[in-house]
């Protein structure tokens, strides 16, 4: 295990303190000295109490810690296991024997209390014994193979995973600030995490999931802090590995669904991982580096073949119990793919403490990591999602991709302490970078250009007039299976949509973010002791993205097979009927964010503490033409909060905090309303177009058969060519920024050594939100605040999330320790935040949710991360075995109660799922989840400060498969919404969008039932050595 | 240009910057509900009550393209100059004059003429009463030779006897706010049809929504006493009327108030002008 860096002081700095007494007259005792120890502290701290007998040792970096007293005429006395975490205030009373009384005659009280009396921030710490001891990071899901640090936020109580990450007190992954070690790595395009770095190169994670003071800022979920690791006076590291082997999954629940001419089977083959870190000494006391690698390969089977449907005697689809069409597997089509992702980690880490009140640090650290090409499919980075779905029929070179996903940040930090390190300094620059490459052709070649795939146009077969394409239009299959090609309406092996040709839509992405960050940190004493900060904290942010539709264009067939529709390309129209195609669309969009804060710890007599506070932040975006696209100025965000101690032990407190949180406008807004993007569609007339060959394209786009066919009515200055994209979406002038408001209550009782117990009860609520609408039905957009502005005849958004929170925490101490939370949580409203869970379309402040007005009717109800009751247990207990050996033990349970479900239909101009026939929430709540996990491991200690490790852990141990997520769909079809309505409305008052009843015979035949289960039971084993 | 940028934001942020970038200028795609008003009418010409008139901006390209193919097409990687803006505007009697000759096999062989006019906006962005202007256009002009299908009766019933027409457009305003961008304009426009020549001021308003009544048993357009087509009120009405068989709202802005101009059967302002909105 690795010691925390002597210099790196500043970042989360706990604080120690206390009242002396006489333990024989119970009077406060002055002048004792308090001397401060611990690995993780470069000498020692020390201080006198005062008068009054308070002492107060701030500056403490997050470790372990021992106290000592020794006062004139008493015993001396010391302690040491006291726990600072990050940001943590421990309060540590002491009453000193007078060096007259005889030791029998007293009990001294002086235990190591735990619970953070400075604070009325909710959230978790997770240190590295819980980090190494608890089974995290299921190996499977995103940021699962290379144990994300972001991943283990989870078990913060009200949290839960989310299609992109972790969502904190009712909200969305993408909200969340992602700091490592101060500076934020969130994807500056959509906010997710942007370097999913290791939880094997991190000391600490700690998630604020509420209650955070001004220094924190630009988010609206939680905060994730980690800090990395550092090195020490001593030399220390780890070489590990592990191995998760797909053949060790548990079974998994089979999904009914609709036969299909093509189908593909998934199945992990394995996650392998291996890796090191060292760290030590330089310069003994003056210089430390620390340094790490690793590397994670995930592989799955991708088994694809076809099938032919089983037809009655009449021709009519054999169907099932459930009502689906029975499809029969034919020998001989089975083809084996994999889908792949390699994932590269690096760090390494400088510490310079030239003096007592100086110190430096700079930290390099990146995760390049691709995915797909050569012959596989790959794994998109953002959501973990495995690429070739069943319903993906076409060649490789259409379907399969590859993604390339590389982080890499720099940052330095100074920290600089000032009289008698009452003053300090803390400055940090950093460099966030990221490239996201998504979608590229899986031959290499590079998107733009006419080499391979990447100058191939994808060609869509759809044709549904007067029938479907049959697989042998396209493939061969084995004599005697299947429609002969040609069929005008396939009933064997009939495929809807058959993806020919190139890649398609494809794109690389630069990312980048500056930030710079100041902030002085005063303590004094005036009326009580004072933990002043202020700072600024400025942040320049660009996304640049080059996307293209390969080949240029996309070919795609409309209903009848009569047409070939470029209905994808980039261009413009210089004049009418004069297209310009452009090779891609490159954008350069730009966001700066200026703020400062000040806020004030103030300790009142040591029994009250007050944290009062103002952050303001401006940001300003700027699309592509460089002129400011929006403003959001005037973040005023208070926050206050209040901390009493009734013990004034340092064992208790009770606490109530307010504060107002905004949200930094990730830039897809930017480069999706703002930047004018352009696209053209012309189409072809089928006879004289073939755009099967690349050639064929060629003479398609150029128009070199005079294929090109008038499209457009007598009153268009254009005949042949539609433009799409109306510039720039306009702002409305009034907007205001998105913020939430935030009110928790609660407390904390210290119960037994190391342990505690805590109530806590959280409000929050949003007060405007940003997004894209349209008052016209879809005629024009512009971007405000739904109830306001412009925009006032939209509903007001809506999130209202109330939690209630008991928990324990047993800080690991006696060979164990424990996290248990129970959170009882209510989360209502019309909008769940960044990304909409129902489709799990990703583009902040303008998804779909408010776009037209006919999409808001019903929207109202329980949002899909209301899960009322949240159980999270864990533990891990250690012991000892004969010969320097020892077992570890760690367990965690997971108990969700099930989300709501809806009724949804299509929407006429959105399509599926957009339209709430019933009231959101309408359906069957989902079950019940549990899910139990084990860490076993057998280390052997082969030197001093050298151990062994072997370890298993196993995910989901009872293979549990319970119901995770049911087909909501109620019907395909466009029908309207039943405002208000209940169940039984159904058969009565749901209707077509064109006001005519509702038949039956649409509605979904696997509306209700189950479209994903529990992930199956899996192992992970581990090896370590450490020294 | 991100120091630039960086600049302008720290300039921004000095100056206390808290507007929100003004709104460009654009029309909304497609054809225009039109009201003509009469000005003047030189002889007996035909007088039109109102067209649908589509309007499409066009930026033009920031250097000349190269690569293009035989139709005009171009390819490459010229980005469009958007300091530029022209508006295209075309009349569907225009277009269906056309429709209608090429029926017969008459077309206009001029390069220099077309359906279309075409004019530069004075700025891109919108003045200080929220209009983008196109002072002055190109003509739109169709001239159509006759045409004898051959079967020796002149002026027989698939004779076409040839035919000219042109539009001349100015002085057209489009209103820009982000509450209803590019949905309203106005212009004058001269129109000489066959030599005869008719001036009005246009009033338009986007989309353009047929409110002729149907009967909602048959589907028919409902008639009324003297024989006429009815105005149906209710196809305007932005907000949907499921029980009254409008499902969804009409499309256009609310702000309008739309109601259905009885001559031309297709929603307009209801305040018979172009609505401004504060």
């Amino acid at each position: 295990m690795l010691a925390s860096s002597p210099a790196f002081a500043q970042t989360g700095q706990g604080v120690v303190t206390g009242t002396v007494t006489d333990a024989q007259s119970k009077r406060p005792v002055a002048n004792v000295v308090v001397t401060v120890t611990s690995p993780a502290l470069q000498g020692e701290e020390i201080v006198l109490s005062d008068a009054a007998g308070n002492y107060r040792v701030p500056n403490l970096p997050p470790g372990d810690y021992s106290v000592n007293l020794q006062g004139d005429g008493f015993r001396a006395f010391g302690r040491g296991g006291i726990k600072i975490q990050g940001g943590a205030t421990i309060r540590f009373n002491v009453s000193l024997i007078p060096d007259s009384v005889k030791a029998e005659e007293v009990v001294v009280v002086g235990k190591a209390p735990t619970v953070d009396v400075g604070s009325s921030s909710t959230g978790a710490t997770l240190d590295r014994e819980f980090l190494s001891r608890i089974p995290l990071s299921r190996p499977t899901g995103k940021g699962g193979g290379v144990r994300s640090f972001e991943s283990v936020a989870e078990v913060t109580p009200g949290a839960a995973n989310d299609a992109y990450g972790v969502g904190i007190a009712g909200t969305t992954s993408p909200e969340n600030r992602y700091n490592v070690d101060r500076l934020a790595v969130n994807d500056p395009a959509y906010g997710v995490v942007g370097s999913p770095l290791s939880v094997e190169f991190i000391q600490e994670v700690s998630v604020i999931s509420g209650g955070f003071l001004p220094e924190y800022g630009r988010s609206t979920g939680g905060v994730v802090n980690a800090r990395t690791k550092s090195g020490s006076n001593e030399f220390h590291g780890s070489v590990f590995g592990s191995i998760t082997p797909g053949i060790l999954e548990g079974t998994r629940e089979k999904i009914k669904s609709e036969g299909s001419t093509v189908s593909v089977d998934r199945e992990l083959r394995s996650i392998r991982s291996i890796g090191f870190d060292i760290g030590g000494p330089i310069l003994k006391d003056k210089l430390w580096f620390y340094g790490g690698v690793s590397i994670t390969l995930t592989t799955w089977r991708l088994e694809h073949y076809l099938n032919q449907f089983r037809l009655n005697a009449d021709g009519t689809n054999v169907v099932d119990d459930t009502g689906f069409s029975v499809a029969d597997r034919i020998p001989g089509t089975t083809k084996y793919y994999d889908a792949d992702e390699r994932a590269f980690q690096y760090i390494g880490k400088l510490t310079w403490s030239p003096n007592a009140d100086n110190s430096f640090e700079l930290s390099v650290y990146g995760t390049p990591t691709e995915s797909g090409g050569d012959g596989r499919f790959g794994i998109d980075p953002q959501t973990g999602g495995i690429e070739g779905g069943a319903f993906v029929a076409g060649p490789y070179g259409a379907n399969a991709h590859r993604f390339v996903a590389t982080s890499s940040d720099i940052s330095l930090s100074w920290n600089r302490s000032f009289d008698k390190k009452n003053t300090l300094l803390d400055v940090n620059v950093g460099w966030h970078h990221q490239r996201y490459g998504q979608l590229l052709p899986a031959d290499g070649s590079e998107i733009g250009t006419d080499d391979g795939l990447a100058g191939t146009s994808s060609v869509i077969y759809r044709r549904f007039n007067p029938g479907v394409h049959t697989i042998t239009d396209f493939e061969r299959v084995p004599a005697g299976y299947c429609d002969p090609a040609g069929t005008e309406a396939a009933v064997l092996c009939p495929v809807d949509n058959y993806y020919a040709g190139g890649p398609d839509f494809g794109a690389d992405s630069s990312l980048d973010r500056i930030q710079v960050r100041a902030m002085v940190t005063n303590l004094r004493r005036a009326a009580g002791a004072h933990v002043i900060k202020g700072g600024i904290d400025g942040e320049y942010m660009n996304y640049s993205p080059k996307t293209v539709y390969s080949g240029g264009q996309r070919f795609r067939e409309n209903g009848s097979g009569s047409l070939w529709v470029e209905n994808r390309q980039y261009g413009y129209l210089a004049a009418p009927d004069k297209a310009v195609i452009l090779d891609s669309f490159e954008t350069d969009n730009n966001s700066v964010i200026l703020g400062g804060f000040i806020q004030d710890s103030w300790s009142i007599l040591d029994k009250v503490t007050l944290n009062a506070g103002l952050r303001y932040d401006a940001q300003y975006i700027y699309g592509d033409t460089g002129k400011i696209g929006m403003a959001l100025p005037n973040q005023i965000a208070p926050r206050i909060g209040v901390i009493f101690d009734p013990t004034q032990q340092g064992k208790s407190k009770l606490f109530a905090n307010y504060s107002r949180y905004y949200e930094a406008v990730p830039l897809d807004v930017a480069n999706r309303a703002l930047s004018a993007e352009q696209q053209v569609t012309s189409a072809h007339d089928a006879s004289l177009c073939d755009p099967t060959t690349v050639a064929g394209q060629e003479a398609c786009r150029t128009n070199a058969n005079g294929s090109r066919i008038p499209l457009n009515g007598p009153e268009d200055p254009n005949q042949f060519w539609i433009p799409t994209g109306a510039g720039s979406t306009p702002i409305d002038p009034d907007i205001e920024p998105q913020s939430q408001d935030e009110i928790t209550l609660g407390g904390e009782l210290e119960v037994i050594t190391d342990g505690r117990i805590g109530l806590t009860y959280t409000k929050r609520w949003v007060n405007q939100i940003i997004e894209d609408m349209s008052r016209d039905e879809a005629s024009t957009y512009f971007i405000g605040n739904p109830g306001s502005g412009i925009a006032s005849d939209f509903p007001k958004a809506k999130r209202d999330y109330d939690a209630l929170t008991a928990s324990f925490t047993k800080n690991f101490g006696d060979r164990w320790l424990a996290q248990a939370s129970y959170t009882l949580s209510y989360l209502r409203g019309n909008w769940a935040g960044l990304f909409r869970p129902e489709t799990n379309q990703l583009d902040p402040n303008i998804n779909a949710d408010f776009d037209l007005r006919s999409l808001t009717s019903n929207r109202e109800g329980p949002l899909p991360g209301d899960s009322t009751h949240q159980v999270k247990l864990f533990g891990a207990y250690e012991q000892p075995l004969p010969k320097d050996m020892f077992l570890t033990l760690g367990m965690a349970y997971r108990g969700f109660s099930g989300g709501p479900t809806s009724f949804l239909g299509s929407h006429n101009l959105y399509g599926s799922d957009e339209v709430f026939v019933l009231p959101r929430g309408a359906g069957e709540r989902l079950p019940w989840t549990h899910r139990i996990d084990a860490n076993l491991g057998y280390n052997v200690r082969v030197a001093k400060d050298s151990v062994v490790s072997l370890t298993m852990d196993v995910f989901n141990l009872f293979n549990f498969q319970e119901v995770a997520a049911m087909d909501e769909r109620y019907t395909g079809a466009d029908v309207l919404p039943i405002a208000g309505g209940t169940k039984a409305d159904l058969d009565t008052k749901l209707t077509y969008d064109d006001g005519t009843p509702f038949d039956p015979n649409d509605k979904n035949k696997n509306f209700g039932k189950a479209s994903a289960y529990q992930a199956p039971r899996s192992f992970r084993f581990g090896a370590r050595v450490t020294f | 240009m991100r120091n630039e940028l960086l600049g302008l934001a720290l300039f921004s942020v000095l100056l206390g910057g808290c507007d929100q970038p003004q709104v460009q200028c654009v029309t909304a795609h497609g054809g225009f509900a039109t009201r003509f008003t009469l000005k003047s009418n030189a002889g007996m010409c035909l007088e039109q009550p109102g067209d649908i008139v589509g309007l499409q901006t066009y930026n033009p390209s920031s250097t000349t393209p190269t690569n293009c193919g035989a139709d005009g097409t171009c390819f490459g990687d010229v980005r469009a100059n958007l300091d530029a803006l022209n508006l295209g505007i075309q009349a569907s009697y225009l277009g269906n004059y056309a429709y209608y000759a090429s029926d017969f096999g008459s077309f206009d062989e001029d390069p220099n003429h077309h359906w279309y006019s075409l004019g530069a906006f004075a700025a891109v962005e919108p003045d200080d009463a929220d209009f983008c202007s196109v002072p002055a256009f190109s003509a739109a002009e169709q001239v159509f030779p006759a045409v004898d299908d051959g079967d020796g009766v002149p002026g027989g019933e698939a004779d076409f006897p040839g035919g000219s027409i042109k539009y001349e457009w100015s002085n057209t305003k489009v209103y820009v706010v982000p509450a209803a961008p590019g949905t309203q304009f106005t212009a004058d426009v001269r129109v000489t049809e066959d030599g005869c020549t008719t001036e009005y001021s246009v009033l338009g308003m986007w989309p353009p929504i047929d409110c002729t009544m149907y009967d909602p048993e048959t589907g028919e357009p409902m008639l009324d006493p003297d024989g006429n087509y009815m105005p149906d009120n209710q196809a305007c009405d932005p907000n949907p009327h499921p029980e009254l068989g409008f499902p969804f709202g009409s499309g256009i802005n609310p702000d309008f108030k739309p109601v259905c101009d009885p001559t031309t059967l297709l929603c307009m302002q209801g305040s018979g002008g172009l609505v401004t909105i504060d």
